[in-house]
């Protein structure tokens, strides 16, 4: 499974499936063939066939409609998460790292702090202190996410600062800032972008966990991990609500977590597997 | 020796705790007003009621004072009374505990007595058709959501299948029972919640030890046994096995916090009475003091279970200078 | 009969060109050889083939070995196990990696001791510590009972030879035994190596890129350029009138190290 043809063409097949998933998703007005707010108690719990592929929820809504503008709040979540996570971590880093002394105290100290208290406790604390709702959501798991990338980008930096084309810059009378933006970074963004497509995994999961435990999206909008916990109560009658949502998070985690594979194979020496 | 280097490693924890008794001090004070709160929900609130209740909670004091009080108390492990029912925080984590430790250290043996010798034979045979599938069903497991693991092992165990409760810590009537009957049907209650945890962590594990396993066995020193004429029995128990553990011990210790936490959304959704089901009852119910507690309580773990780490490697690598 | 006879050996990896090309020497009891040539051609391989020990995906694809008149090849894998560190020993070129890091020195000699003399613990711990003292390691007791890292590159690589003595070899193979130490540090071991053949009577293949290295501990040595032996013979002829392409190049590279040092002043 080293083989990196079989990688390209992972890399290409999972692009492709997310990238037109992300349009369906942003087409949803068009694409859903009903309204997924539609109430229809009539068909509650209908089953999936013609007309409703994937079923009814316990309020009549159509399955599908709802998987799809779902997509919409998962993956946008996904996406905003993990660029802001990546994004502060890697500034933060970069910063900790070339500027030293008293910030690089300063964040690598708060990033202790916050990597001691596990993970699920300190999100949930935050959730309850700022109250659920998307944005929260977002701003939590950016909040708790940069530590360790910002740890990796630190170590890349401190490295590469003394390296002879960092000293050339600096001898040229560049500003620090341009020093750092146009010179160090761009060669310290391995593992950025490996962070960046896990990251989005991860951000993926986290949302829908929330959803799920009811601290995440509130209702009526749709999330893959919300219509999974109301499909809950009625999974003994209604199983293609727990399978469906699950199956699209499953998927899209999936095709996320090959991408982020192929991308750390690109950028790392290669171990066979 | 090892105890003096315990104690600086402890020593260098203070400023840690520090720093998490101003996040949680933060923390509490942006969680609102617990006196607005009230005011909201009881209208018939008096002033003086309310002025009372400030005084109780210390609001009334200037903020530095306030988190001197907060600091003492931390260092105290008193994190007050649980805004549901009145009891008090450290009462009710520490009934939760016993639940979440049983379960995790189970789903933990289970991890390390299956996921160990999974890596170790998936790196001394690389190129097997089963190392292949492993590697691929590894992957799988690893981008499974434990939420929907979880939710098809109820569904397929308990409620198609019938082969294991749907969820509780035991079944009805029995709660009062004691010896063999109860210890068969708590542990029938935990298989579902631990087959959901041990899949997710047991393919972490195993790659993890099969990466190790393969970066030793590419080491010199594994040649110049096999040079010494060792057969390969010697030469992996010996030689290698020692080597690729080691930092498996450093993942186990830094796994520890996660040891009691415990999952939130396992035992949730299997009513597994923890902490996990403890913080998701708080958080649900804005009870503010028990969330705080667990987020200190779960940082104090994290923190002694590093230093756990630390020191078993310590013990084990002579490279390592503890003077 | 020879001590150790090399006919025709080729060794490739898979279906591609073999990496030993129709190797062939041979090797009398208590005598040296010195295997001369540059990276990549191929002496460390065909010290690997003698050994039994080719990386995965290598094999003999051709030839005859023999140790004291057996057929290596079509020996009993057991049976040429037992040869490996016994009457057969290697020295490897890499004393910073070619310790158990978390096995004290004593332990991983008194390992071998056990194997091939059949020691009990106690007698191999003392073994183990008078292996030491032999290649200048004092006091013995004490060095065996550290470990790896708290001895420096030169240390390590006498603990490695004692290991490789420690099973009484007839034939003891050293693949750039010195590439790794300093020069002053090089000089020791070598003495070190030739004093010890003295003592203990053992053939030696001495496998190196540099001529000074092979000079020091053999009187006649291969070149070996691609796999192929590209010259034989004295290696004081070798220096004078190398006839090969390969050992001209080599003979130049030597030529100018030497005369670079002349040029500072270095004996």
């Amino acid at each position: 499974m080293g083989r990196p043809r079989f990688w390209q063409g992972a890399t290409l097949a999972c692009g492709a499936c997310l990238a037109l998933l992300a349009l369906a998703a942003l087409l949803a007005p068009w694409v859903a063939p009903a309204n997924p707010d539609a109430i229809d108690v009539l068909h509650s719990f209908g089953r999936p066939g013609p007309g409703q592929w994937l079923g009814r929820d316990e309020l009549g809504r159509d399955v599908l409609s709802r998987l799809l503008y779902g997509a919409r709040v998962s993956l946008g979540v996904g996406l905003s998460a993990a660029l802001g996570m990546t994004l502060l971590g890697a500034l933060l880093g970069a910063l900790a790292g070339y500027v030293g002394g008293w910030l690089d105290g300063l964040i690598m100290r708060s990033a202790d702090v916050l990597m001691c208290i596990p993970g699920v406790y300190l999100i949930l604390a935050l959730m309850v202190v700022l109250g659920p709702s998307l944005v929260n959501v977002v701003l939590v798991i950016v909040a708790t996410g940069w530590t360790g990338l910002a740890r990796l980008v630190r170590a890349e930096v401190l490295s590469l600062k003394g390296r002879d084309f960092v000293l050339a810059a600096r001898a040229s009378g560049a500003t620090p800032a341009r020093v750092l933006l146009r010179h160090v970074l761009p060669n310290a963004m391995a593992p950025v972008y490996v962070s960046l497509t896990f990251g989005v995994a991860g951000a993926i999961l986290m949302e829908s966990s929330l959803s799920f435990l009811g601290l995440g999206v509130q209702p009526p909008t749709a999330s893959w991990g919300s219509i999974l916990n109301s499909g809950r109560e009625s999974m003994a009658q209604a199983w293609w609500l727990t399978v469906f949502p699950g199956l699209a998070i499953f998927a899209v985690m999936m095709a996320v977590n090959l991408l982020g594979e192929a991308a750390r194979r690109h950028f790392n020496p290669r171990e066979p597997w | 020796m090892l105890l003096r280097y315990a104690a600086r490693r402890l020593l260098m924890a203070v400023p840690l705790l520090l720093g998490i008794s101003v996040l949680t001090f933060l923390l509490i004070h942006l969680a609102g007003n617990p006196v607005q709160q009230q005011m909201v929900m009881n209208p018939k609130f008096s002033a003086a009621s309310a002025a009372a209740l400030r005084h109780l909670y210390g609001l009334d004091e200037p903020l530095p004072l306030q988190y001197w009080h907060w600091l003492s108390r931390m260092a105290r492990l008193d994190f007050g009374l649980s805004l549901h029912d009145q009891r008090p925080v450290l009462d009710k984590i520490a009934e939760a505990l016993p639940a979440t430790l049983l379960l995790n250290g189970m789903a933990l043996s289970l991890v390390l007595a299956v996921g160990i010798p999974f890596g170790v034979h998936s790196a001394t045979h690389p190129r097997t058709r089963f190392t292949r599938l492993f590697g691929g069903f590894s992957f799988v497991a690893y981008s499974f959501p434990v939420f929907w693991l979880a939710l098809l092992v109820q569904l397929s165990m308990a409620v198609a299948l019938g082969w294991l409760p749907i969820s509780g810590y035991t079944s009805p009537g029995m709660e009062s029972s004691t010896g063999l009957s109860r210890v068969g049907d708590v542990l029938w209650h935990s298989a579902a919640p631990l087959l959901v945890s041990v899949l997710g962590d047991w393919a972490l594990l195993s790659r993890y030890v099969r990466n190790s396993m393969f970066e030793v066995l590419g080491q010199d020193f594994i040649r110049t046994a096999r040079a010494k004429g060792l057969g390969e029995r010697a030469v992996f128990w010996r030689h290698a096995l020692p080597n690729a553990l080691l930092p498996v011990i450093t993942v186990l210790g830094l796994s520890l916090p996660g040891l009691i936490s415990g999952s939130v959304i396992i035992e949730s959704i299997f009513a597994w009475p923890g902490l996990g089901r403890l913080a998701w009852d708080a958080s649900m119910g804005y009870d503010g003091p028990v969330v705080m507690g667990l987020v200190v309580i779960g940082a104090l773990m994290t923190i002694l279970g590093n230093l756990a780490a630390d020191l078993a490697i310590a013990a084990l690598d002579p490279r390592i200078k503890v003077a | 009969m020879s001590l150790l006879e090399v006919a025709g050996l080729s060794v490739a990896f898979g279906a591609a060109p073999p990496v030993v090309d129709q190797v062939s020497f041979s090797l009398e009891a208590g005598q040296s050889l010195g295997l001369l040539g540059a990276s990549g051609s191929g002496k460390s391989l065909t010290a690997l083939a003698v050994m039994g020990l080719l990386p995965a995906g290598a094999a003999v694809t051709g030839g005859r070995l023999s140790f004291e008149g057996e057929d290596l090849l079509a020996m009993d894998p057991g049976a040429r196990r037992l040869l490996r560190g016994g009457d057969m020993g290697l020295v490897f070129q890499e004393p910073f990696t070619a310790l158990n890091p978390l096995m004290r020195v004593g332990d991983q000699i008194s390992e071998s001791l056990r194997l091939h003399q059949g020691l009990d613990a106690a007698a191999a711990r003392r073994g183990a510590a008078e292996a030491l003292e032999r290649v200048g390691l004092d006091p013995g007791p004490e060095r065996a009972r550290q470990y790896p890292h708290q001895f420096s590159g030169g240390m390590r690589q006498r603990a490695l030879l004692a290991m490789a003595l420690a099973g009484r070899p007839r034939l003891l193979i050293a693949d750039e035994p010195t590439t790794a130490l300093d020069s002053t540090v090089q000089a020791q071991v070598l003495a070190l190596l030739r004093r010890l053949q003295g003592e203990l009577g053992f053939a030696l293949l001495i496998i190196s890129h540099d001529l000074a290295v092979i000079h020091a501990l053999a009187p006649r040595a291969l070149v070996m350029d691609h796999g192929a032996v590209a010259e034989q013979g004295d290696v004081a002829g070798l220096l004078n009138s190398p006839a090969s392409a390969a050992a001209r190049r080599l003979m130049r590279a030597y030529a100018a190290l030497e005369g670079a040092a002349a040029e500072r002043g270095n004996p």
